[in-house]
C-alpha cells in the first residue's frame, strides 16, 4: 500500500520511523535516498525564547530502507552515510578581519536500525504496531577545534514506539491517519525522552501524489546531566533538547515503483535546538 | 545544465560562509596604575593603555598629560608626576590616533602617607540574551595575579552548553579576550584566579557560549 511507504518519509534524521502501524508484506521493500538539511542563525534557548548564534548547518545524505521479513515483521535501517556540519566565519564589521574561524566536519552520521511488529490482526480497521530501534553512534560527537561541531551525539540509545493507524476513503481520495508514542532510553548521561506525534495524509491523482502533514513532540525527562555539564554539542545534538514540530511533505510516484519527495519541517516551540526550518528532497523505490 | 542548476545551490549552502559581527566600541584611554594617594615630595610614573575602536591596544600619535593644580602636582609629557603639596588633585590624560580620540582622569589626595595603589575593582554581570546570568563581583590584585570573586547572588543558566568566562576590552567580540575558563559553577559565591594579569588590563567580564559562538552577557568593571 502506498500509504505505508509514504508514512516512512523522514521528519528529522534522528526521528526515523516508518509506516505508522502498517508493516511491509513479506519480501517487499521500500528504499529512499534523501538529502536533508537545516541551516540556522538562531536557536531556541533553555527558556524557550530564541537567541542568535553563528550560522550553523547540518546536512545528511542518507539511505533509508524497510523490508518485510514476514507479513508482520518489518526491518528498518536509516543510514546517513554522509553527514556534514559547519559553522560560518565571524567577520568584524569594523575591521573586516575574521575574528572567529569557521569550520566544517564531514563523517558518517548516527544510524538507526529497528524492527516493527504488527500487533493487530491482519485486516483490522485500526492497525497497531510496536517498534524497537537502536541508535548507533557512528557520527562524530566532538569535531572541530573546540569539540562543538557534531554529526552525532556519541551515545547509544534504544527506543520503543507504538503506532495506531487507520485508513479511509473519501470518494476518490484515499487518506490515512496515524498517532504514535515512544520512549527513547539514552546513555552517557543524556536525558531520556518521551516522543509523541501524529500525521495525516491524502492521496490525490489516483494516489500518485501524496500530501502529508505531521506533528512531532519530544519531551525530555531531564534526568541526565545539564547541557552545561554534559555534551558540548548544540542544536541537533545537545542534551535536554525538546521541541514540538510540524511538517509538510509531498511525494509523487513518477512510476508505480519510483517517486520523488520533498519536505519542510518547522517548530511550534523548542528548547536548545535550531529555530529554523529543515528541508529534504529525495527519491524512493517502492518495491511491492 | 538543468540538473546542475538544481544541485549547485544544495552544495553551496553547505559551504562555510561569513557572519558579520558588529564589534565597534568607543576608543578608550585608561591609566593602568592608578593611585588613591600620593606621598608629598615624591615622584610617580603614570602608565596608560589606549584602546582603538575594537578594543585593541594601540600607540597614540599624541598623548597629553595635565594636572588640575600645578601648585599641588606637576606632570610631564611622559606621565611622570611629582607631588608638591598636600591637597586633592586631578590628573588627566588624552590621546589621539587618526580619527580615534579618548581621555580620562583620576582624582586622588597628596598626603604625608606613603603612596597607595588601587587594588580592587568591582561590577555586576547581566545577561544580554534569554539565558539567566546575574551577580556582583569583585576583582582584586594579589601580587601578579588577579582574583575574580563572585558574590552569593550569582546565577548562570546551566542549560547552555559550553559557557565560558573571559576578561575583555570589547564587550561585542571574543577577539582579543582573555579566556579564564569553562563555567562550572552556576549559583552562589565562587572565585577564579587569573595569573599574570593586571587589575586594569581589562574592562569587562564577558560570558560567551563557545558552541553557539554567541555572547551571553557581560559586566563592566568599575
Amino acid at each position: 500500500m502506498k500509504r505505508i511507504t509514504l508514512l516512512s518519509l523522514l521528519i528529522l534524521p534522528f526521528l526515523t520511523i516508518a509506516g505508522g502501524g502498517w508493516t511491509k508484506k513479506k519480501g517487499t521493500g521500500y528504499y529512499k535516498f534523501t538529502q536533508w538539511w537545516v541551516v540556522s542563525d538562531k536557536h531556541y534557548t533553555s527558556t524557550g525564547g530564541t537567541d542568535p548564534n553563528v550560522t550553523t548547518g547540518t546536512f545528511n545524505t542518507s539511505l533509508y530502507a524497510e523490508y518485510g521479513i514476514n507479513d508482520r515483521l518489518t526491518a528498518m535501517v536509516y543510514f546517513p552515510f554522509f553527514s556534514r556540519t559547519f559553522q560560518n566565519d565571524i567577520v568584524s564589521a569594523t575591521t573586516g578581519q575574521v575574528t572567529s574561524e569557521g569550520e566544517a566536519i564531514n563523517s558518517i552520521g548516527d544510524t538507526d536500525i529497528g524492527v516493527k511488529y504488527g500487533i493487530s490482526k491482519p485486516g483490522s480497521k485500526f492497525v497497531f504496531a510496536g517498534s524497537a530501534f537502536l541508535g548507533i553512534p557512528l557520527g562524530n560527537d566532538a569535531g572541530g577545534s573546540d569539540g562543538a561541531l557534531q554529526t552525532g551525539d556519541g551515545e547509544f540509545n534504544q527506543m520503543i514506539r507504538f503506532d495506531l493507524s487507520r485508513s479511509a476513503s473519501f470518494g476518490k481520495i484515499n487518506a490515512y491517519a496515524n498517532v504514535y508514542a515512544g520512549f527513547n532510553n539514552r546513555t552517557k548521561n543524556f536525558s531520556d525522552e518521551f516522543r509523541f506525534g501524529g500525521e495525516i495524509g491524502a492521496g490525490l491523482l489516483n494516489n500518485k501524489l501524496w500530501l502529508i502533514y505531521r506533528v512531532d513532540i519530544v519531551e525530555s525527562l531531564m534526568n541526565g546531566l545539564s547541557s552545561a555539564e554534559g555534551s558540548q554539542g548544540v542544536t541537533l545534538f545537545a542534551n535536554n533538547t525538546e521541541f514540538a514540530a510540524y511538517g509538510y511533505e509531498a511525494a509523487f510516484y513518477v512510476t508505480e515503483k519510483f517517486g520523488v519527495s520533498a519536505s519542510y519541517t518547522s517548530a511550534f516551540s523548542g528548547r536548545l535546538i535550531f529555530a529554523s526550518p529543515s528541508y529534504s528532497v529525495g527519491v524512493f523505490l517502492d518495491l511491492k | 545544465m538543468k540538473k546542475l542548476k538544481f544541485i549547485l545551490p544544495l552544495l553551496l549552502i553547505g559551504c562555510v560562509g561569513e557572519d558579520i559581527e558588529f564589534d565597534e566600541v568607543d576608543p578608550v584611554i585608561q591609566i593602568v596604575n592608578p593611585i588613591s594617594t600620593l606621598e608629598v615630595n615624591t615622584f610617580y610614573q603614570f602608565e596608560y593603555m589606549f584602546l582603538d575602536n575594537v578594543g585593541s591596544p594601540v600607540d597614540p600619535a599624541t598623548i597629553t598629560w595635565t594636572s588640575s593644580d600645578a601648585s599641588l602636582l606637576t606632570v610631564d609629557d611622559n606621565g611622570l608626576a611629582r607631588g608638591i603639596d598636600n591637597g586633592t588633585v586631578t590628573v588627566s590624560v588624552s590621546a589621539m590616533l587618526n580619527e580615534f580620540a579618548a581621555d580620562t582622569s583620576i582624582t586622588f589626595d597628596i598626603t604625608g602617607d606613603p603612596t597607595a595603589m588601587m587594588t580592587e575593582r568591582s561590577g555586576t554581570i547581566a545577561t544580554t540574551t534569554s539565558y539567566v546570568l546575574q551577580g556582583a563581583f569583585e576583582l582584586e590584585q594579589t601580587g601578579s595575579d588577579l582574583t575574580l570573586e563572585f558574590e552569593s547572588n550569582y546565577i548562570a543558566d546551566d542549560g547552555l552548553p559550553g559557557l565560558y568566562i573571559y576578561l575583555t576590552n570589547n564587550p561585542n567580540s571574543i577577539a582579543g579576550a582573555l579566556e579564564i575558563g569553562k563555567v562550572s559553577v552556576f549559583t552562589g559565591a565562587h572565585s577564579y584566579t587569573i595569573p599574570n594579569t593586571g587589575l586594569f588590563d581589562y574592562n569587562y567580564v564577558f560570558y560567551y557560549c563557545k558552541p553557539f559562538n554567541v555572547k551571553v552577557g557581560d559586566g563592566l568593571i568599575q
